[in-house]
C-alpha cells in the first residue's frame, strides 16, 4: 500500500460517504433518551442494593453459623470416657467376686441353703470357674476369639 | 490549557462520578446523537443502535471511577460503546445461525435458505438504489468485514473520525489503523460496485 494509493482511496470514501455521516438520527428514536438512561441507571442501582443487601444478609448468617459451629466444636463431640470400655476379664472378675460374697453374706445370715445351691445347677464355690476356664482374646481387628480351655459340666 | 467544552466535561464528570445521575443525564445528552449514530453504522437498525447506546451509557456511568481521565471522555466512551456493538453482532450472528439451524423465518419474515437469501438480497439492493437509500447495502458489506476493518472503516467514513481519534480508539497505531482502512476500502468497492455507481459514483 503506497501513502498516495491510500490518500487517494480515503479521500474518495471520505467524499463518497458525506451523505451518511450527514444524516440525522430519527425524532422517535432520540425522544426521552437521556431519562430512559437515567431510569436504567436507578433501576440498575436498586437491583444492585437488593441483591447486594441478600448477599450480605446470607454472609453474615453464614459467618455467624460457621463461627457458633467451630466454638461449640468440643461439645458436639461426644468422646467416649475411656473408663466406659468394656473389658471382658474385670467385668466378669467383678460380677464373679460381687455374686460370691453376696453368697457368703446369705450364708453367713442363714439365707442360702442347700436348695439355693442346687437352682444354681453347681456348687456356689465353683459356680465361675467356667467362666475362668473360658479364656477370651480380642484381636487386632476387634473380633472375640473364643479359646476353650475345657468347660466343667455338671 | 484546556477549552471551556473541556473543563466544562470535567466538571460533569466529576459529579457524575460522585453519584449524581442527572449530571450523567447531561452529558448523555451531549453525546447521545453521535453515539445512536456509530452505533447504527455498525447495527444498520435504528431501534438497535437506540438500545446499544443507551446500554453503553448504563455500563460507563457504572464503570466511570474507572475513568482516570487520561484520554478523553468521549474516547474512553466509545470504546465502551464500540464493545458493545460487537457483543449485539455476536449475539445477533449466533440467532441467526439457530434460525438458519431450525429452518425459522428471519427478522424480516422472509425465508432463512440461502439462496433465497441472495435472490431477496440482490432485489433489495436494487430496490435500495432506485429508492436512492444505500444504508442496507452498505450495511450488508460492512457485515462481511473483520471487526478491526469494520470498526476502522465505520469510525473513519461514518462518523468522520480522524486517524488519531481512530487510533485511539481502537488502541492501535496510526499505521495500522491505515491497513485496516485500505483493506476494508478494496473490500467495500468490491462489493458495493455496480451499487453505489448507479448511485452517483460513490466509489
Amino acid at each position: 500500500m503506497k501513502d498516495d494509493s491510500f490518500d487517494r482511496m480515503d479521500e474518495s470514501l471520505m467524499k463518497g460517504f458525506k451523505k451518511n455521516r450527514d444524516r440525522k438520527v430519527p425524532e422517535s428514536i432520540l425522544r426521552g433518551f437521556s431519562e430512559s438512561v437515567e431510569k436504567q441507571i436507578l433501576e440498575a442501582k436498586s437491583q444492585n442494593t437488593v441483591f447486594g443487601g441478600g448477599a450480605m444478609v446470607f454472609s453474615i448468617s453464614f459467618v455467624l453459623i460457621a463461627a457458633i459451629l467451630l466454638w461449640q466444636w468440643p461439645n458436639l463431640i461426644k468422646q467416649v470416657p475411656s473408663d466406659a470400655k468394656f473389658s471382658f476379664n474385670e467385668k466378669t472378675a467383678f460380677q464373679e467376686s460381687d455374686i460370691d460374697s453376696d453368697v457368703q453374706v446369705l450364708k453367713a445370715l442363714g439365707e442360702w441353703n442347700e436348695e439355693d445351691e442346687a437352682a444354681m445347677g453347681i456348687p456356689v464355690e465353683n459356680a465361675f470357674a467356667e467362666f475362668a476356664e473360658f479364656d477370651l482374646d480380642i484381636n487386632d481387628d476387634g473380633i472375640i476369639a473364643g479359646r476353650n480351655v475345657g468347660i466343667s459340666m455338671h | 490549557m484546556p477549552d471551556l467544552k473541556e473543563q466544562a466535561e470535567k466538571e460533569l464528570i466529576e459529579k457524575a462520578r460522585a453519584g449524581d445521575i442527572r449530571t450523567f443525564g447531561e452529558l448523555v445528552k451531549i453525546y447521545q446523537e453521535r453515539s445512536i449514530r456509530t452505533a447504527f453504522s455498525f447495527l444498520g437498525n435504528w431501534e438497535d443502535a437506540r438500545d446499544v447506546a443507551q446500554e453503553s451509557f448504563v455500563k460507563a456511568y457504572q464503570s466511570l471511577s474507572g475513568f482516570k481521565g487520561s484520554s478523553k471522555f468521549s474516547t474512553w466512551f466509545y470504546r465502551i460503546l464500540m464493545n458493545s456493538c460487537k457483543d449485539f453482532l455476536r449475539k445477533r450472528k449466533s440467532r441467526k445461525q439457530a434460525q438458519f439451524i431450525t429452518g425459522a423465518q428471519d427478522e424480516d419474515g422472509g425465508a432463512a435458505d440461502p439462496l433465497d437469501r441472495v435472490a431477496s438480497s440482490n432485489r433489495n439492493a436494487l430496490k435500495l438504489v432506485m429508492d436512492h437509500e444505500i444504508t442496507g447495502a452498505i450495511s450488508k458489506a460492512l457485515e462481511v468485514l473483520p471487526f478491526q476493518q469494520r470498526s476502522a472503516f465505520t469510525l473513519r467514513y461514518l462518523e468522520g473520525m480522524s486517524i488519531r481519534e481512530i487510533a485511539e480508539n481502537m488502541v492501535l497505531s496510526e499505521g495500522a489503523v491505515k491497513a485496516h482502512l485500505w483493506q476494508a476500502g478494496q473490500k467495500m468497492k468490491e462489493s458495493l460496485t455496480g451499487i453505489l455507481e448507479i448511485e452517483g459514483g460513490l466509489l
